[in-house]
């Protein structure tokens, strides 16, 4: 059974070669979203193995965005990595500092990606 | 007829006659019975027998009465012989009668204690002359001769008088009984030892008048003698007093008639004392002008008043003008005033000792409160002219460079007017020698003109005339030996130079000399000072001073108003409180960056936060340094300058350096993703042409994204945000871990890679060590033909290590071997770039190890190649002085 994970993103270009990147390297299937909202509403609707948060979104940002996904039952247990552009120390110890799983950096490796989260989330398969 | 042999006769007469009566009883009871005329014989012896008693009947009353009267009288003379002993025996003076032989018949008991002899072994035993000392009688004989030598007739002296009483029989002759003339003699006493006394002589005469011996009545004078000598010796010495004494001493009487002058005040006037007392009043000895105080100064003693130390000023005999304290006092007896005592006494040396030091005094004074130079020069030139009766003063100032002397100011006393004078002495200039000041200043000796008016050399005369000066003086003013200013002085009367004043002023101006310099320097000081207090206080950055015992001792404005509080409420308080108050719920501990670094008062620089006077809070970059004078620490200098701004800046540089790494992450993500996707081939295979310019896109991508991450690397060590992270690491370990990390690269470049570490451990930052090495590694590679080698060697090193990498490259020509540690210098425009690299690799290695207080450079690997070195300390010493070089990249 492959992995379920949902992308949440505001760009759409990011959108389109994560999800490519993870179907086409490691034959996940991918789930979509391009805010904090439809992304946890997606999450409550699919619950997706892993979800890819963005930090940087307009209107509910990422850390926001993981509270929610916690704060509800049905999404709290959903591993959440969070895939970032900002790369200061600061941040990161803010985002680390959240109970993520992980934080992974913009630009990533479209084809080390699925390996790096499989990693992470300690997932066997490539 | 003695009355006891008048009592006799008298005896006998009554012993007869009672005889008779017993015969003429016995005859007339023979014969009584026969009648008368037969026996005639019995009337003849009846009548004889009658008239013999009558006879001796009167006979013997008589003499009874006789001797009656005679014990009468006897008796009488007794008392009176008695009378006579007990005064002779209670007598106090000497008595002692002699007879015309010499010999004593009178010793009275005075005697006998006077002379040490008893009454009985004189009486009768010694003479006059034993009495007396040898030679004595014969001398006063003499005098006494020699006494009377002018008497008219020499008395007659008795045929039988003992040679030596000659002349004292004839002394007592020479004058009636009543009158007795005493003389002095001397005694000797019994045990030799001999005394003067008063001898009272006269003759003992007969009842027929003529002398039968002498008698003398002596008092022993030696205690008077001895008061007298004293009275005279004291007499003597007040008379030497007052005849050797300096003090002017005269005597006068009432009538002001001088009665004694000692020598000094005859010396004073020039007059004897014979001329002295042909005087009348004691003023007369005076000079005219002094002659109504004199006069009213003895009328005064005259009449009880004590005169005491009235000050007075004459000239005196050789025409010097001598001030003198009169003292007079009045003697006076039941009767009134018996005489007048003058003393005077000379203070003419005194009082200009006393003036000097007055006016020394006065020039100090004033010197200690002026508030300028200017105010105390004019005051002490009216001190000057005030005290030595001057009516102008001017000052003139010693120009040195210009080889002049100038008027500087001057003083001038109310009334008459100064101003011709003064305006002509102010449009002067003198040379060296010209003129008085000009004269004063080049001999360095005070100069006196008797009279301006007439002196050719003193060019403004017309003007002084004008002003009605007549003479005048100048003093130099000195510091050291040189003459930095003269002060002339003139005055509306003609004065005869004196010496004296010319003496008291130098010493004055010597003082005005080290005023003016002193005020010179002041001046200078605080000028000084001005313009230090000017500098401090346009700086921006607070200047806050530090005693040795960590109190403020100045604040400079920029520090006040940063710290918002008044210059007053910082000063004296220890400036770690001031700083960091602990009323504002902030508590340091030893740890405090600012408390440390007074404390440890080394220079030091470094961030903290410092409170306002409110509370609020800044941040503010500091450095303190310590001052240091004659090796020893005397406090420290700390300046700061608020960082807010800076901190605002950087806030904002942080926020852009955010954002824009962001923004351009954010399509790099795009384009490295979708690069990398078809660059894979998993999407499709593309020919050979397009899989070409994909490789290159991708490269270029991946290169674009690590220059943004340089970037953000270097900039972050640089503004120090990116603080390393010391522990005790081992070097070679971290060494491994690169080599290990570069493995890969250098087997896909054919690159054998060599190590060699020796185990050396040091404080350092792993992480970014292992950066730097990562770093050095790949650049060799880079630079390595195939088949070659890159080694990596660690050394220890002076206590830390020294990391080398050698490759075999093309190497670095030896003028880019510094700059290649700049950003974005390549050796040249062709290599690196092409090789992927973002020309700020060494510059941030240059910065990590420059953090670590170490060293990194490069050399030439002999004919072939590079050798980068890294030099690094066993403890990481941050200085402040290398973590600014490391923040501003240079090396």
């Amino acid at each position: 059974m492959p992995h379920r994970v949902l992308i949440i993103d505001d760009e759409e270009d990011i959108r389109e070669v994560a999800a490519l990147s993870l179907e086409t390297v490691a034959g996940w299937e991918v789930l979509l979203a391009n805010s904090g909202a439809a992304g946890i509403a997606k999450a409550n609707e699919q619950l997706p193995d892993a979800i890819l948060l963005d930090v940087m979104m307009p209107g509910m940002d990422g850390p926001t965005t993981f509270q929610e996904l916690r704060a509800h039952p049905k999404t709290a247990r959903i591993p959440v990595i969070l895939l970032t552009a900002k790369v200061q120390a600061a941040d990161q110890k803010r985002f680390s500092d959240l109970g993520v799983s992980a934080v992974m950096f913009k630009p990533f490796d479209p084809l080390t990606l699925a390996r790096d989260i499989a990693r992470v989330l300690g997932w066997k398969d490539k | 007829m003695s009355g006891y042999s008048q009592t006799r006769i008298a005896t006998w007469a009554f012993t007869v006659a009672l005889a008779l009566s017993f015969a003429g009883v016995v005859v007339l009871a023979r014969y009584g019975s026969s009648p008368v005329d037969s026996r005639p014989w019995l009337f003849w012896f009846a009548a004889f027998w009658t008239f013999a008693q009558m006879l001796l009947i009167v006979v013997g009353l008589s003499t009874f009465r006789h001797a009656l009267r005679q014990g009468q009288a006897e008796r009488q003379l007794q008392r009176v012989a008695r009378l006579h002993r007990s005064i002779l025996d209670s007598a106090g003076p000497v008595m002692i009668a002699c007879d015309l032989a010499g010999h004593i018949s009178l010793f009275n008991p005075a005697a006998e204690r006077m002379l040490g002899y008893r009454a009985s072994e004189v009486l009768g035993k010694l003479t006059a002359g034993d009495l007396y000392p040898e030679g004595e009688m014969a001398r006063v004989g003499e005098q006494l001769a020699t006494s009377m030598a002018d008497a008219r007739t020499q008395p007659a002296v008795p045929w039988n008088t003992a040679e030596p009483l000659l002349p004292y029989i004839r002394y007592v002759a020479s004058f009636p009984a009543s009158r007795v003339r005493g003389f002095e003699m001397r005694y000797r006493r019994r045990d030799g030892s001999t005394f003067p006394a008063m001898l009272y002589l006269s003759a003992v005469r007969s009842s027929a008048g003529s002398i039968e011996g002498l008698v003398s009545v002596a008092v022993d004078i030696s205690a008077t003698r001895r008061a007298e000598h004293a009275l005279r010796e004291s007499e003597e010495r007040y008379r030497d007093l007052f005849e050797n004494s300096a003090e002017m001493i005269a005597t006068l009487s009432p009538r002001g008639r001088y009665l004694y002058v000692n020598p000094a005040w005859q010396v004073l006037f020039g007059m004897d004392s014979a001329q002295f007392e042909s005087l009348i009043g004691f003023e007369s000895a005076f000079p005219p002008e002094v002659q109504a105080e004199a006069a009213a100064l003895f009328h005064k003693a005259l009449h009880g008043v004590r005169v005491d130390r009235h000050p007075l000023r004459l000239q005196n005999s050789a025409g010097e003008t001598v001030e003198v304290e009169a003292s007079l006092s009045c003697r006076r007896e039941e009767s009134g005033p018996v005489s007048v005592r003058c003393t005077f006494r000379e203070v003419t040396q005194q009082n200009r000792r006393e003036r000097r030091l007055r006016i020394q005094l006065v020039i100090s004074q004033i010197i200690a409160e002026a508030t300028s130079m200017d105010e105390g020069l004019t005051r002490a030139l009216e001190a000057l002219c005030g005290t030595f009766g001057c009516d102008v003063a001017v000052l003139w100032r010693v120009d040195e460079a210009q080889h002049v002397v100038r008027p500087r100011l001057s003083w001038h006393a109310r009334g008459r007017s100064s101003e011709d004078f003064l305006r002509e002495t102010r449009a002067q200039v003198f040379t060296r020698g010209e003129e008085l000041p000009g004269m004063v200043w080049s001999l360095g000796k005070p100069c006196w003109i008797a009279d301006v008016r007439q002196d050719p050399a003193f060019i403004r005369r017309t003007s002084a005339r004008l002003n009605g000066f007549i003479s005048g003086w100048a003093v130099p003013v000195r510091v050291g030996n040189q003459v930095i200013a003269v002060v002339e002085c003139f005055l509306r009367q003609p004065a005869r130079e004196d010496p004296e004043l010319l003496a008291t002023v130098e010493t004055v101006c010597g003082s005005l000399g080290q005023f003016m310099a002193r005020a010179g320097q002041e001046a200078r000081v605080r000028e000084l000072d001005r313009q230090k207090a000017i500098i401090l206080n346009s700086v921006a950055d607070g200047i806050i001073g530090v005693d040795s015992a960590g109190h403020i001792d100045f604040v400079n404005s920029a520090a006040a108003r940063m710290i918002e509080r008044p210059e007053s409420e910082l000063i004296g308080h220890s400036v770690h409180e001031m700083l960091h108050p602990a009323i504002f719920g902030h508590h340091c501990d030893l740890a405090c960056p600012t408390r440390q670094a007074i404390e440890i008062g080394e220079s030091t620089a470094g961030q903290d936060v410092y409170y306002q006077g409110n509370g609020r809070s800044f941040p503010v970059e500091f450095s303190l340094m310590p001052m240091i004078e004659d090796s020893a620490p005397v406090g420290s200098v700390l300046s700061f300058r608020d960082i807010s701004q800076r901190y605002a800046l950087d806030h904002m540089k942080d926020e852009f350096i955010s954002t824009v790494s962001h923004e351009l992450r954010t399509p790099l993500t795009s384009i490295r993703g979708a690069l990398g996707l078809l660059s894979s081939g998993l999407l499709g295979t593309v020919n050979e042409k397009a899989s070409n310019l994909l490789r290159i896109a991708l490269a270029n991508s991946e290169r674009l994204v690590r220059l943004i991450n340089d970037i953000l690397d270097l900039e972050r060590m640089q503004s120090g945000r990116a603080p390393l992270a010391f522990r005790r690491i081992a070097l070679d370990d971290v060494a491994r871990q690169a080599i290990e990390t570069m493995q890969p690269v250098a087997d896909s470049g054919n690159i054998h890679l060599v190590s060699d570490f020796a185990p050396v451990s040091i404080e350092a930052d792993a992480d970014r060590l292992l950066q730097v090495m990562t770093n050095l590694l790949s650049n060799a590679i880079k630079f390595s033909p195939p088949h070659s080698m890159v080694r990596m060697t660690i050394a220890s090193a002076s206590g830390g290590a020294l990391l080398s990498v050698f490759d075999q490259g093309r190497g670095i020509p030896s003028d880019k071997l510094e700059s290649i540690f700049d950003r974005f210098q390549q050796v040249d425009a062709s290599d690196s770039r092409q090789k992927g690299g973002t020309g700020l690799g060494l510059a941030i290695c240059r910065s990590i190890v420059q953090q670590h207080g170490g060293r990194i450079w490069a050399e030439q690997n002999g004919s072939r190649g590079s050798i980068f070195r890294l030099l690094l300390p066993e403890r990481a010493s941050i200085s402040a002085a290398g973590a600014e070089e490391a923040m501003a990249g240079r090396s």
